[in-house]
């Protein structure tokens, strides 16, 4: 898995890319570091291409550490079988999902109710 | 980040002692049995009661040939348990089984086969069938693998639905069938996920218990037959043979080829729950997937043969299911084992209770006597984990035991009440001598559930098995010329009518009498004391062509056709407006037989009968007529019901029982008239003009309500509004 991150404005995009299957596996711990404190952060998955289903249940732990440490977090970039996939497990409505980068951010800084909500 | 995100969290005895194979291991957890994801590895942990040595055989996920084979050593034996805990291996690409060495000198019932490799029984997921119907590989030898998978599940806070039992209202359903329909609109049709997608159907019809046919996970290319009509394959589609007592149906799952259909199962239950319907599972431990002496090999038979089945002395299958082998329930191993089971779909699934099918067999004893007091059902009445489930027996097998009223409940059982569905089926069709024992089954068959409370009776006209309700009314026989057995298989007793045409008709005269015939048995099944039960399609008129054991086909046949909610709209309507009825009269939902007294001191009996006169029924057989009038407290003080059911020809002229002073007779439902005049929105329904004389039509149901008149004051105020 390989993991970018830029900065929008205030918000922190984060970038992950690559296969998550049993041999690459997401790096919870990596992409909570990232992720500000009582900050804001995306993260943007259009480049992973395959996500296993522990990788989706370490998706749902960061954002719950997340939420929990006071940041606000949201989802871009997921494709259709990752939506259906989290759709038909009931994950998705866990997640706040916005449907590109400058969305997303958008809704972030301000502050939706939807992207501070607690899952 | 206030702890690092393990899944498991290291424990002192999370590292390694020896190496077996390549494969870092120490011995294992015996408990729980089955493969149990530990810090830094897997337990895998397993019983058999004569086994001598037993391996640990991995296989690549979805590969044919295994990549390693790890015998357990000695020192991972206590008793007749082998446990032992492998590091290291990546168990979301990994499949695996048993292979299991039997004693040299076998004794009789043994069927130890070391050329096999064994799925698990506790096993929490399979593979092999993880799409429906998607072709498996031609002669693998081990098709049906063990998977590793999570338990974790977010519930946000969800707890079984604590619904009082006689407050439900069952709705029997087949995950796959529900929503594979094209017309059903769903996201992913024919799945877990699809049936979510219907709730808002399910609480608009009025419903609050969904029964799951079959979801344990079995393989439905079982059967070899071919539809003789088209030469089509059948399939092993109802379920009632299971591989996999421990996992959910895989193929039921949209998420099943990433092996999330345990997420999707939970999910399922989750968002149920949410709206305030229970889940029943309808679970098969009569008989398993193995069949008699020349079924396969799969789990039990190569694991410990003599112990979970039922042998005779010279080590044949008992086959009190009628499918080839009978599970040796009341074995203390067994009951221990589906003991078990059940406790971990009410705790890990929250699934509210368990419809046993064949029930009867688990009262047999290991020689196949009924006992009186069954350790398996005993043990599953006191289980603290299951108090507040459900537990419905379908109290009869194909051994010919038929317990309907005298199956051992331990005050915790229900039945499916087939002598309900007989007689209302006798008495739709317009036999003689019913009216008496109608009666008897319409407060809850006091007769054969006086201690237990008319919550014994899971009352039903249809179900999976047997003729749809559009059926009941359409056919005289069975034509189930496509199960391949030259229409010989499914019951020949159907109690039903054809109202004058076999099969489909244009006929009006026809059409209106079969519609007026369903809303008749809808209208008896809901206002009936007992759990009602509605087979899933029937509110809107669903056939099968006659066919009354579609066990095997997987098309329009079965599926449900959701274009028929449009087309049978008013079907629908009447049956909604039932459920609401039921709903809004809590004596029709009481726990207690009535006496036919003045129960609630209100000034009538609880019960009354009546023909066309007022108290002077007719119990002779020649009568066709049952009338009833029930009387109780309500949610708003006096609550009085009255019902009339003609299953004569003819109309007949009644008249009708006094009500007190300050009540009036308003008419609910009427299927003699045309829609919408048929059924009242409950609460609106009209007053009779005439309150003491009413014509009940042909083949027709009558149900009135006793209202008060308003007080002067509503009156006034209405006046101003």
């Amino acid at each position: 898995m390989n993991v970018r991150t830029h900065t929008v404005d205030t918000v922190a995009v984060i970038s992950l890319s690559g296969e998550l299957d049993g041999r690459s596996t997401l790096d919870g711990d990596q992409v909570l570091g990232l992720i500000p404190r009582q900050g804001r952060a995306l993260l943007d998955f259009s480049d992973v291409t395959y996500m296993n289903s522990r990788s989706l249940r370490i998706m749902l732990l960061v954002y719950r550490h997340a939420q929990a440490s006071g940041s606000q977090v949201a989802l871009v970039g997921l494709s259709d079988r990752l939506r259906s996939i989290l759709q038909a497990v009931g994950f998705l409505r866990f997640f706040v999902v916005a449907d590109d980068i400058a969305t997303g951010v958008a809704d972030l800084l301000a502050g939706s109710p939807e992207a501070s909500a607690t899952a | 980040m206030s702890r690092p995100l393990h899944l498991v969290h290291d424990r002192i005895d999370s590292f390694p002692t020896d190496e077996v194979g390549g494969f870092r291991v120490r011995p294992g957890r015996p408990f729980p049995f089955g493969a149990t994801l530990v810090p830094g590895g897997v337990n895998f942990s397993l019983f058999s009661s004569a086994a001598e040595a037993v391996s640990l055989v991995l296989f690549p996920l979805g590969e044919r040939e295994p990549f390693a084979e790890l015998p357990f050593p000695e020192s991972c034996r206590i008793g007749g348990v082998w446990a032992m805990t492998v590091f290291g291996l990546d168990y979301e690409h990994v499949e695996y089984g048993y292979r299991v060495r039997g004693p040299a000198q076998s004794q009789i019932g043994d069927r130890f086969d070391p050329t096999r490799v064994l799925t698990d029984p506790h096993a929490r997921a399979l593979s092999g069938r993880n799409v429906w119907a998607a072709p498996p590989q031609p002669d693998d030898p081990f098709p049906h693998r063990a998977r590793l998978t999570f338990d974790d599940f977010d519930w946000e806070g969800d707890t079984p639905v604590r619904c009082a039992h006689g407050d439900l209202v069952i709705y029997e359903l087949h995950v796959r069938g529900y929503t594979r329909h094209p017309s059903s609109g769903v996201t992913h049709p024919g799945t877990y996920a699809g049936l979510v997608e219907k709730i808002p159907y399910l609480k608009d019809l009025g419903v609050n218990c969904v029964e799951l046919m079959p979801v344990f996970e079995f393989d439905e290319f079982d059967n070899d037959r071919v539809n003789p009509t088209n030469g089509d394959r059948l399939m092993n589609y109802w379920g009632y043979s299971t591989l996999g007592f421990f996992a959910p149906k895989s193929g039921y799952a949209a998420t099943g080829r990433y092996g999330m259909q345990r997420d999707e199962f939970k999910n399922l239950v989750k968002e149920l729950h949410r709206a305030g319907i229970a889940v029943v599972l309808d679970v098969v431990f009569n008989h398993t997937a193995e069949g008699n002496e020349n079924g396969p090999t799969i789990h039990f038979r190569g694991l410990d043969n003599r112990t979970y089945y039922m042998l005779t002395t010279d080590g044949q299958y008992y086959n009190f299911s009628g499918t080839g082998n009978t599970l040796n329930c009341n074995h203390p191993i067994v009951r221990d084992y589906i003991l078990s089971c059940l406790r971990f779909w009410a705790s890990e699934y929250h699934v509210d209770g368990f419809r046993f099918d064949l029930a009867t067999i688990l009262d047999r004893g290991q020689d196949g006597t009924p006992l009186e007091s069954p350790p398996l059902v005993e043990a599953l009445s006191y289980d603290p984990l299951l108090r507040d489930c459900i537990l419905i027996a379908e109290a009869w097998d194909a051994g010919g035991l038929y317990q309907v009223g005298s199956f051992p409940d331990y005050q915790r059982w229900s039945e499916w009440n087939g002598r309900y569905r007989d007689v209302l089926r006798r008495f739709l069709r317009g036999d003689p001598g019913t009216v008496g024992e109608l009666a008897t089954r319409y407060v809850g068959s006091p007769d054969l559930y006086r201690h237990r409370g008319p919550h014994a009776s899971i009352n039903f006209v249809t179900c999976h098995d047997g003729f749809t309700l559009a059926d009941l009314v359409a056919y005289n026989d069975k034509h189930n010329e496509e199960n391949g057995e030259d229409n010989r298989d499914g019951t020949d007793d159907n109690g039903s009518w054809n109202s004058g045409v076999e099969g489909p008709s244009d006929d009006p005269q026809v059409r209106t009498l079969r519609l007026r015939q369903m809303k008749n048995a809808m209208a008896l099944l809901l206002t009936s004391q007992g759990i009602p039960m509605i087979c899933a399609g029937d509110e809107v008129a669903r056939s099968q062509q006659g066919n009354n054991n579609a066990y095997c086909h997987d098309g329009p046949l079965t599926w449900f056709d959701w274009n028929l909610v449009g087309e049978n709209e008013e079907l629908f309507r009447f049956v909604r407006a039932c459920l609401a009825f039921r709903a809004e009269h809590p004596q029709l939902r009481s726990s207690e037989h009535p006496c036919g007294e003045n129960r609630d001191d209100i000034g009538l009996p609880d019960v009354s009968w009546h023909g066309a006169e007022p108290w002077k029924p007719d119990w002779s057989d020649a009568n066709r007529l049952l009338a009833v009038m029930r009387s109780g407290a309500g949610p708003d003080g006096p609550d009085h019901v009255y019902l009339a059911a003609n299953a004569h020809w003819e109309p007949q002229d009644l008249s009708l029982p006094e009500l007190p002073a300050e009540f009036r007779w308003h008419r609910f439902a009427d299927t003699s008239a045309a829609a919408p005049r048929d059924v009242s929105d409950p609460g609106a329904e009209p007053m009779l003009a005439d309150q003491h004389q009413i014509t009940i039509g042909p083949r027709s149901l009558l149900i009135l309500v006793g209202r008060p008149l308003p007080s002067p004051a509503h009156t006034a105020l209405r006046s101003i509004r």
